[in-house]
């Protein structure tokens, strides 16, 4: 997880990638060789079912990395443009802007149901909550107190 | 105009409590702590179980249960200690330090990770539940095949052999499940700058652990399903009266079974070292040296596996091939424990409780080790195979490499996980009454296997009387000193001296820059490793 700061009005939460694209496909192809090979061996050999569960392990890797892979881009974004806060929620195929004006957006910081500190945003009865992905408690307050300097009216 | 509200919270209100939050947390400690906790537990579970056969060998004859029973405890036991007590425990550490380690917020999959857990208690109580169901009348008990489930004894066992087949599969399940988000989270959740070569040896043990049990979990699942379908669906995989091959099985359970002897070692051939400089106060000695060794003890551990079996009998060169690659592991295991001797010398030591664990761990481990080279010798096997050398060996391999390592490691994390510092009398008293009752138990194992005491047997000749008695009481005084292990925990998790940051003072390392305890949600910050 990452948190730029506010430079240039804007502020991006996103997860940390330690693994480039091309990593993903040769984790996989690591994986595959391995216990295919493996599963070769000991079909050949006669004992055929290890292949359903080598194969349904294989899918379980595909299906899980393949998720990482899709949300390897994405991130939520606060940007304060003039007299718009413009929030953006990025997550694979799905993109949500929301523009507020500046002086009329509140934001709060406070309990969900299920016990979290969730950052809210909004004005004019309608809110979105922001960072609930990649940012915990600690980063919430605090970006919750930078978006409070940012937010005032000179 | 524009407002923000900033509420402040108390940390107890940060995350649901009570039972919903172990049933339903994603949190990598909670589920770290619920591995653990459940790894205690059955660590006791099984050991009962041995006392009650070390009670049976007391003396020659048959006192307490009758064979079967002396087999089901047996099998059991070993299941329970390999698949509910080691593997857990060095899941938990993981799910608990991973994360703190390589500076990751969670883990990658952290709703995997609470299916991981959540399944081994079904698989407890699958492997547990025949003992009950008998006393009622129903079944004829636990499996009594031994944890190798050996055909044509497995096709022919009862509804136990059934039970630990689904538990199995259960395990099999958590494992891969809790494998891949392992490899996940370390390729993917490192912090920057947190390159592979610097990251800490307890993850790399766990990441060459999680591709182990990749690699071979599916020919388990596929030898017990084979097994099942021989037992109740006319197939004869493994069944020689219907053109099927026993050896078969043997070759399949044992391609995953030596392999799991290094899944449970070497998550703690990860934090050992870690816990040496940390006490001799210097930094690891040759860090790339015990990564490579790991990659290859690794590697080479998946095609060695028919040195268990040398006595089923195969072909000259397979002979020869499985006994040379076997004894060519102990080459990198070598360089492993060169590097864990010189960590140590010349630095500024002292001997608190983990340190003591792992100063005994290297010296008794080393015994497994040389032991095992032993067996490896296919001429010298024929005399051992199936004595209680054998027996002696893997206890010295998986007791004291195995779980003591694993209690260095309790004694290590135990302050930076509940906050306060254990009783380091207690913890030295454990540690002295755990390595010589150990012995003391497992020493005359030794000569009575080379003597040609039979293991899996309730009953012996009266020559080997006197070495069985002086186990059988070391092995009680062993279960014992548990107890003080357990009672150190509970009073240590309950209160006691607040622990530092830090803990130790020559800890080094991401985890020790948190609190004691680590906030719910780790790192408020990301760190970034230079």
């Amino acid at each position: 997880m990452t948190v730029s700061g506010s430079n240039g009005n804007i502020l991006i939460a996103k997860p940390n990638n330690s693994l480039s694209p091309t990593g993903f496909v040769w984790l996989f192809v690591g994986v595959f060789t391995i216990t295919s090979t493996i599963t070769v061996g000991f079909v050949l050999a006669g004992a055929w079912l290890v292949l359903p569960f080598a194969g349904l392990e294989i899918l379980v890797l595909a299906y899980v990395l393949m998720n990482a892979y899709l949300h390897y881009g994405d991130y939520e974004s606060i940007s304060l443009i003039n007299d718009d806060v413009v929030v953006e929620q990025y997550s694979y195929k799905s993109f949500k802007k929301y523009t507020f004006q500046r002086y009329w957006v509140r934001v709060t910081l406070r309990e969900t149901l299920d016990g979290t500190v969730a950052i809210f945003i909004g004005s004019h009865g309608k809110e979105i909550e922001f960072g609930s992905r990649y940012i915990n408690k600690e980063e919430r307050e605090s970006i919750a107190k930078q978006l409070k300097q940012d937010l005032k009216i000179v | 105009m524009s407002t923000t509200t900033v509420a402040h919270h108390d940390e107890h209100t940060d995350h649901p409590t009570g039972i919903m939050r172990w049933l339903t947390t994603t949190n990598h400690k909670d589920i770290g702590t619920m591995y653990l906790t459940f790894s205690l537990i059955m660590f006791l579970v099984g050991g009962s179980m041995i006392l009650g056969i070390r009670a049976e060998l007391f003396q020659p004859g048959l006192q307490l249960m009758n064979p079967d029973f002396f087999n089901q405890l047996i099998g059991v036991h070993a299941l329970i200690m390999i698949f509910a007590a080691l593997m857990p425990a060095a899941t938990g550490f993981a799910n608990w330090m991973i994360p703190l380690q390589i500076g990751a917020p969670d883990m990658a999959l952290p709703r995997l990770n609470n299916w991981g857990f959540w399944l081994l208690p079904p698989s407890a109580i699958l492997l547990t539940l025949p003992f009950t169901l008998a006393l009622f009348g129903i079944g004829d008990g636990a499996l009594a095949t031994g944890w190798t489930f050996y055909p044509p004894l497995s096709i022919q066992g009862g509804i136990g052999v059934d039970f630990a087949i689904f538990a199995v599969h259960l395990l099999g399940i958590s494992s891969v499940l809790g494998s891949i988000n392992i490899i996940v989270t370390l390729f993917n959740m490192r912090a920057p700058g947190m390159t592979f070569m610097k990251m800490p040896m307890f993850a790399w043990g766990w990441l060459i652990t999680a591709f182990l049990l990749i690699a071979t979990i599916p020919v388990l699942a596929g030898a017990v399903t084979m097994l099942l379908t021989d037992r109740h669906f006319g197939t004869h995989f493994f069944d020689a009266a219907g053109g099927g091959d026993p050896i078969m099985f043997q070759h399949l359970f044992w391609f995953f079974g030596h392999p799991e002897v290094y899944i449970l070692l070497l998550p703690v051939w990860g934090f050992i070292p870690q816990i040496l400089q940390t006490f001799s106060r210097k930094p690891m000695y040759g860090y790339k040296a015990q990564v490579y060794s790991l990659i290859a003890i690794g590697a080479m551990s998946i095609i060695v596996w028919a040195h268990h079996f040398f006595t089923a009998g195969m072909p000259v060169p397979a002979l020869l091939y499985f006994m040379y690659s076997t004894m060519a592991i102990s080459l990198p295991l070598a360089v492993l424990f060169f590097c864990w001797i010189k960590t140590m010398w010349r630095g500024s030591m002292s001997f608190e409780t983990p340190m003591l664990f792992t100063v005994g761990w290297i010296i008794l481990f080393g015994i497994g080790g040389l032991t095992g080279l032993v067996l490896a010798d296919v001429a010298a096997d024929a005399q051992y195979h199936n004595s209680y050398f054998v027996v002696a060996h893997f206890h010295y391999t998986l007791f004291a490499g195995g779980i003591m390592g694993i209690m260095a490691g309790v004694y290590y994390w135990l302050p930076k996980m509940t906050g306060h510092m254990y009783n380091e009398k207690l913890g030295q008293l454990h540690f002295w009454l755990t390595a010589i009752s150990f012995n003391l138990t497992f020493i005359p194992q030794f000569f009575l296997g080379l003597a040609g005491m039979p293991r899996r047997i309730p009953d012996y000749a009266l020559q080997f009387a006197e070495f069985n008695m002086i186990s059988s009481i070391a092995a009680f005084v062993l279960g014992l000193s548990q107890l003080i292990f357990v009672y150190n925990i509970i009073s240590t998790v309950r209160g006691g001296k607040k622990a530092t940051d830090q803990v130790w003072e020559g800890a080094e390392g991401l985890e020790w820059t948190l609190s004691s305890p680590p906030p719910y949600h780790s790192f408020s910050e990301q760190p970034t490793v230079k």
